[in-house]
């Protein structure tokens, strides 16, 4: 049903193509949410990605690979979205994060440590853990997503959960109750 | 690798617990209505490329060719559009032209590369900031004239939508997120700041004819992705009057508010007569900090107008600076030039407070 959807939609079937978009749309969104880190920007590129897949679905040669091409494209929306955030923002000052309350459950402690580990890597980096963690993609799937070679994705995985851990050890061994950089006491 | 398998297992779980569950709503209505105007690329010739079933001799080949078909189009622009004959003249003489004069040609006189703030490009189109606007032909061609929407998502809680209104001379008020069936025109000067655009704008729906503007955010991708309408029916003439200026379709510039030209009575009008107030801004799409809309008087706090003024009938569309964001400031006022109405369109969801100072 799947592939019969697709082939109806590369033939010019907006309705199909509707049906399609409803089945991916949240997972699309989702992806875009854990890569962007903004809510606002990952509409955005959930939205880019739909029609950009529209636009472009004839040129898809095996429809049973649909849902990997598109990962390729919410990917890239996501690359061409976060350009322009950095373009749009240089005038606005982001607000720094709140410290962390003492008084914190663990689960949230978690969280902001991950949070903060991952805020410290490249964009790259940040894209291929959501790929390999969340959609649990192989490493070929990684290549084909990203337009990379498979080496090139095995090494940039790896990096990635070595510069994540390196990260986390560092935010590990800072002592607690310490102010951030740029807060008064 | 246990430490890595570790993190691994950590991050997987922080993912699957923060990836949100469904998109909101208005992403996949928005895409799929754009796409009901949205042709498909259908490509005349299909090469493979980078596929894993190319085979070397392929991948060379469809290289070789590209790089001849680049190599005769730089020629060809090179050559002035034409193309070198190979091999010699064959058959009739070419057509005697004329010959180049002896002295050089002049430089270009101007680089379109340098967009100076308040000039008028392509004659639709102004540039606020250097960078900020894309080609005013492509805007337009963006927009369909028939918009085929439901007004959703009343505005302020519908207080803004074809609302009867209680000044002289203006029957109804619309504010439209998205208006169904009406026909648009669009014509004279597009004023862009950052995603959005904001058109003069006149349109017919069941409800009778609007003069306003049209405010739209284009994507990344360069299209349409939201639409807002501003406008009134009115039967005493579409105009209004400010510090002796009469507003009626107008692009008025203006550089800090000190050139002395009519965009900067608006502004000493706008210092002197017209007051805002942050506080009075209200989300007008919850949960989308796009749009805010603001109504009434008050103290203004932290914002700043400068650059172009573009007018139509009553409207006024001024880019801002606010301390929440950049956007435009769109107001409407009476035909006396007392305003009425404001509506804010800034695109930064920060609250409207400053960053504490670095270094505590």
């Amino acid at each position: 049903l799947h592939a019969e959807l697709v082939k109806r939609a590369q033939r010019g079937d907006r309705e199909a193509f509707a049906a399609l978009a409803i089945g991916c749309v949240d997972r699309l969104h989702a992806i875009a949410r854990l890569i962007l880190r903004d809510a606002d920007l990952a509409q955005d590129a959930t939205q880019d990605a739909l029609i950009q897949a529209w636009r472009d679905l004839p040129t898809l040669r095996e429809v049973d690979r649909f849902d990997a091409w598109l990962h390729r494209i919410i990917v890239r929306c996501c690359t061409d979205v976060a350009k322009r955030r950095r373009r749009w923002r240089q005038s606005i000052t982001a607000l720094p994060v709140e410290p962390a309350a003492p008084d914190r459950t663990a689960a949230l402690a978690e969280r902001d440590q991950l949070e903060n580990g991952l805020r410290r890597l490249t964009s790259a980096q940040q894209t291929i853990l959501v790929l390999h963690f969340y959609l649990d993609l192989a490493p070929s799937e990684l290549a084909e997503a990203l337009d990379i070679p498979v080496g090139t994705a095995k090494s940039r995985l790896h990096y990635a959960v070595e510069a994540l851990r390196a990260a986390l050890a560092a935010d590990e061994r800072r002592p607690t109750g310490v102010v951030q950089e740029g807060r008064s006491a | 690798m246990t430490a890595q398998h570790e993190v691994g297992r950590r991050l997987a779980e922080h993912l699957r617990r923060e990836a949100p569950d469904r998109a909101p709503t208005w992403v996949l209505e928005s895409a799929l209505e754009i796409i009901e105007t949205t042709p498909q690329r259908r490509g005349l010739l299909r090469l493979p490329w980078r596929f894993p079933s190319m085979n070397p001799f392929a991948r060379y080949a469809t290289i070789a060719v590209t790089a001849v078909i680049v190599l005769a189009g730089a020629v060809a622009l090179a050559t002035g559009g034409h193309v070198p004959q190979i091999g010699g003249q064959i058959g009739a003489s070419p057509t005697p032209s004329a010959s180049p004069s002896p002295t050089p040609s002049p430089a270009p006189t101007a680089s379109p590369a340098a967009v100076d703030p308040t000039s008028v490009a392509d004659g639709l189109i102004t540039a606020w900031n250097t960078g900020d606007a894309a080609n005013a032909s492509s805007l337009y061609a963006g927009l369909a004239p028939v918009l085929d929407f439901a007004i959703d998502t009343p505005v302020d809680g519908g207080a803004f939508t074809d609302e009867a209104s209680t000044l002289a001379g203006i029957k109804t008020r619309m504010t439209a997120w998205q208006a169904g069936g009406s026909v648009l025109t669009r014509t004279g000067t597009v004023l862009t700041q950052g995603p959005y655009a904001v058109f003069p704008v006149k349109w017919t729906s069941t409800t009778g004819t609007y003069d306003g503007m049209e405010l739209i955010r284009i994507s990344t991708a360069g299209l349409v992705v939201q639409h807002l309408l501003f406008g009134v029916t009115s039967t005493t003439g579409t105009s209004a009057t400010v510090n002796g200026t009469t507003l009626i379709d107008s692009l008025l510039t203006a550089q800090n508010g000190s050139d002395g030209n009519a965009a900067s009575a608006l502004f000493a009008a706008t210092a002197k007569g017209f007051v805002f107030q942050d506080s009075m801004l209200v989300n007008v799409v919850p949960d989308k900090s796009h749009f805010v809309n603001a109504i009434g008087n008050g103290t203004a706090t932290g914002e700043s107008r400068t650059g172009n003024v573009l007018t139509q009938g009553r409207f006024l569309a001024f880019p801002f600076s606010a301390a929440n964001g950049r956007g435009f400031q769109i107001i409407e006022l009476d035909p006396t030039g007392k305003i009425q109405y404001i509506w804010h369109a800034i695109w930064s969801n920060l609250p409207a407070t400053s960053p504490p100072a670095s270094g505590g």
